[in-house]
């Protein structure tokens, strides 16, 4: 793989190296070294070779060695070898020799390291000898990463190299904190630098309450910094994506959002995926054990969010008591839900409501109120600035997602104009919104998503209730694996959308009526997907090109996939 | 004041249909000529380079181009007692030419050929504590080893054999501030980290612990105007990243990120008319690297019928991985 997976931006050998046209003596010329060196390094080793062979482990081995790696750095096998020899001489070498003795080994893999900065082997090997040095003078190392983020300030071996220096150095963070802040004062496009404050800072200055990554008084200076840089350059990505970390919401706990339990059906969709075998237990009545039966998941995945339960042996009926669910979730804590019973005590379900938008402490909201008074300053002389217009979206959606709703919603229409490139991506981002706003308004058994431009379809799981579901003139398009959360789903429909298959559809083991009017699909082959879901009546193909032409063949066509169909296009058959 | 975006101009004269005859020539010729420079002085990645040849070969439907025979037993022979492969005769086995090794039999059919215990138990052998893998005995640790070592095992049908737990606890404790990945602890995110570690996941099943949305987007913003994409913000395309970046994107359910005619049109720029091959950018040298990674990409993008489908956490065609016992988990929008 790259390199054998070895990862290079810019130039090395075979990186950045320009077609160039010669004559036909340069040629010549060239054809004679290369294959002088060709000749030279062949020989050199098989030489290496056969001493390792014999087992010799010595300073001739050393000195072939640095002939070849002074030419191609990246001969891990001849590093190696020299590690071999060091470790044999190290046995009866005084302290002072094998310090002399690494030392050369210093000034090899920095001339190996400045004709090849990104030579993973040579910064490897230095850390190597470094950590066998009996004396490693650590500022000297310091001072040598140094010098060379001087040159590439983006080298991120070099950087590597720095953060192991500082662990064995035990630079404290705060000093490296201070090295960060010179670096980014010379240049703030330096998103390595960046990188390391994101590190450096949770250290240094811990938020106490653990809502954000840094402590609040910090926090809002750091956001003036990342500020400044973004607006002294508004087309430079490091201080957006930066800012981006700092506005960041915390990540919501893992809890069961939804849950049904009847005789016909148990289930539980949570807030994050969870991996099998799940920690889930369904307890029905005051103090009663955990039911048994086996959990698995909706989509058949190893980790899901839905998961669907089995029963050993019939749920007590009528539900007596208390319904709960306890989850644990990956700390080991466990999370109890306790469902609502049916009037009749047939069954119990649980819907939470969705929590989209994390809180906010008040300080905090006039920070980043602030901030989007900066960005809408911004954008008046800039009004085409795409970072500052998403910055400024996102901010919304954090302050008060509901108060700024609709002009949340316009900035994204705006950024798919402006920065086409990305318009997929922000077109789906709007789409996540959008569900998440028709989510919170709608809560019952029907969820009617139609018109909504939907080219994604995010929150599944928090549709595993629904009944009926409505996805009509949307724009969606690729496949929908993840619709397997509709395990309670009997009518679903997706006429005008952008379907041309139907791969990858998944066992909806409650779906009735299926309506796919007006959409792409061609092959009626591709209607087979459809049988893994066991109750299907009524399929409506119409308006799809597959649907054209003999609707009798059709028919046929359709039934030899699909036998157990009523209704096909709205006709019996 | 603002500075101008890195990024290259393409001009008018570059290529814009596929020349899939002259990559196939490109790459049939590899090894030739065994004295040729490039080839001698690249001796030491031998295994990887074959890897390239072979799956852009297989990608372009001319896998019957190479002597399967002789690239099987040239492969055989590279395993160690350790049961790590070496790149070429002369050179130590490591983690990467192990990998390189398993993808070229597994796409032969013929990983019954070497001895799969003593592989598997090589591969186990580099899991560290803390649960990171090293590249081989002298302590190199990198989240590109952790793939290799699932990749390799995955392929074999042997994920029991290491600490899947501990290998993911340790790949997570490597994500960032921007839901990238770097090769360590706290080193930075690159795209190509990002696809060993999401590739590691989608083989592990532990895609939920990504941040899809915020990862997409910064792999997304690594489309330059050029169309070409760059592996870390501030840097220059490179038809790799192309690859790098796509099939991260691909993994996540994202790939539509990224403007498909506007990369196509860079990587097809990148080919070179008289010898065949791709290059890092218009105009530079073509090499089997960029080569296969070109291919792939545009196999991605499936915008070349003429190209097989590839896998994107592999780098294998998919017909390859047909007796996987488990599959690569994918997200999904």
């Amino acid at each position: 793989m790259s390199y054998g997976l070895r990862f290079r931006d810019e130039k090395n050998v075979t990186h950045g190296r320009l077609k160039v046209k010669t004559t036909k003596e340069q040629e010549e010329e060239k054809r004679q070294k290369r294959a002088q060196k060709v000749k030279q390094y062949r020989g050199a080793f098989s030489r290496i070779v056969e001493k390792r062979q014999s087992g010799e482990k010595d300073e001739e081995g050393l000195q072939i060695s640095q002939q070849i790696l002074e030419m191609i750095p990246d001969i891990h096998t001849l590093w190696n070898y020299r590690r071999e020899i060091l470790l044999h001489l190290k046995e009866f070498l005084s302290e002072d020799e094998l310090q002399r003795r690494l030392e050369s080994e210093r000034f090899l893999t920095e001339a190996c390291l400045r004709a090849n900065p990104k030579s993973y082997c040579a910064w490897h090997h230095r850390s190597w000898s470094m950590d066998l040095m009996p004396r490693p003078d650590w500022q000297r190392e310091l001072a040598l990463c140094n010098k060379f983020l001087s040159l590439d300030e983006r080298n991120f071996h070099c950087w590597d190299y720095r953060r192991f220096v500082v662990r064995r150095a035990q630079v404290p963070a705060q000093e490296e904190l201070n090295f960060t802040d010179e670096k980014i004062a010379v240049n703030f496009s330096n998103y390595s630098c960046w990188h390391y404050r994101s590190k450096l800072l949770p250290v240094v200055q811990p938020d106490p309450l653990g809502v954000r990554p840094v402590a609040e008084a910090k926090h809002k200076e750091e956001l003036e910094l990342v500020q400044n840089a973004a607006f002294t350059d508004p087309t430079d990505q490091s201080a957006w994506f930066y800012q981006r970390w700092l506005l960041g919401r915390s990540r919501p706990r893992q809890a069961v959002t939804r849950a049904l339990v009847s005789t016909e059906r148990c289930l539980a969709a949570l807030v994050h995926p969870a991996r099998a075998p799940v920690r889930l237990q369904l307890l029905v009545g005051d103090g009663a054990e955990p039911l048994a039966g086996t959990w698995r998941a909706a989509d058949g995945q190893a980790c899901s969010s839905v998961w669907v339960f089995a029963p050993s042996s019939p749920l007590p009926q009528p539900l007596a008591g208390p319904v709960r669910l306890r989850l644990q979730d990956d700390q080991g804590h466990d999370v109890d839900a306790e469902l609502c019973v049916d009037a009749d005590g047939r069954g119990a379900r649980l819907c939470v409501a969705p929590d989209f938008g994390a809180p906010l402490s008040p300080a905090l909201s006039s920070v980043m109120l602030e901030e989007l008074d900066a960005c809408r300053q911004l954008l008046e002389f800039d009004p085409d600035s795409k970072w500052t217009l998403l910055t400024s979206a996102l901010l919304m959606q954090t302050i008060d997602r509901h108060a700024y709703e609709a002009e949340t919603l316009l900035t994204l229409d705006e950024l798919v104009e402006l920065d086409y490139q990305r318009a997929n991506y922000y077109k789906d981002l709007k789409s996540r919104l959008l569900v998440e706003y028709a989510l919170e308004r709608q809560r019952g058994d029907a969820v009617d998503l139609t018109g909504l431009a939907l080219t994604a379809l995010y929150h599944a799981p928090l549709l595993a209730l629904v009944r009926t579901l409505v996805l009509d003139d949307n724009h969606l398009r690729r496949p929908l694996p993840h619709l397997s959360a509709l395990q309670c789903c009997e009518s679903l429909s997706l006429d005008r959308n952008e379907l041309s298959s139907l791969a990858g559809w998944p066992a909806l083991p409650s779906l009735v009526s299926l309506s796919l009017r007006d959409n792409a699909l061609s092959d009626v082959g591709s209607l087979a997907a459809l049988s893994c879901c066991p109750r299907l009546q009524s399929l409506d193909l119409r308006g799809n090109p597959l649907a054209q032409g003999d609707q009798a063949e059709l028919r046929r066509n359709v039934l030899a996939v699909l036998p157990k169909l009523a209704t096909l296009n709205g006709v019996h058959v | 004041m603002a500075k101008p975006m890195r990024d290259i101009v393409l001009a008018k004269d570059l290529p814009s249909t596929l020349l899939l005859e002259k990559h196939i020539e490109f790459l049939s010729s590899y090894g030739t000529d065994k004295n040729d420079y490039e080839f001698c002085m690249t001796e030491y990645m031998r295994m990887s380079g074959m890897y390239w040849v072979m799956t852009a070969l297989n990608l372009a439907g001319c896998q019957d181009r190479l002597p399967a025979e002789e690239v099987i037993s040239t492969v055989v022979k590279c395993q160690e007692e350790s049961g790590g492969f070496v790149a070429s005769p002369g050179h130590d086995a490591h983690i990467l030419y192990t990998l390189s090794a398993v993808q070229i039999l597994v796409m032969y059919d013929a990983i019954d050929q070497i001895n799969i215990e003593s592989l598997v138990s090589y591969v186990s052998g580099l899991q560290r504590e803390d649960g990171s893998f090293v590249g081989d005995k002298w302590g190199e640790v990198d989240t590109r080893f952790s793939f290799c070592a699932v990749a390799c095992l995955s392929l074999v049908n042997r994920m029991d054999a290491i600490n899947v737990e501990k290998a993911v606890d340790f790949v997570m404790s490597c994500m960032n501030f921007d839901g990238g990945f770097g090769s360590c602890p706290g080193a930075e995110s690159h795209a190509g980290q990002i696809y060993c570690c999401v590739g590691f996941l989608s083989i592990t099943g532990e895609l939920h612990r990504v941040d899809a949305d915020l990862l997409g987007w910064w792999l997304c913003e690594r489309q330059l105007p050029s169309g070409g994409l760059n592996g870390r913000p501030e840097k220059l395309p490179d038809v790799c990243y192309s690859w790098w970046v796509l099939s991260s994107l691909s993994i996540l359910g994202r790939l539509h990120w990224v403007h498909k005619g506007q990369l196509v049109k860079f990587i097809l720029a990148c080919q070179d008319t008289e010898t065949g091959g791709f290059s890092d950018r218009p105009g530079d040298m073509p090499d089997p690297f960029h080569t296969l990674f070109g291919l792939a990409a545009l196999s991605l993008l499936g915008e070349s019928p003429s190209i097989k489908p590839v896998d994107p956490t592999f780098c294998m065609p998919v017909h390859c991985l047909d007796k996987l016992k488990s599959k690569p988990q994918r997200l999904y929008t």
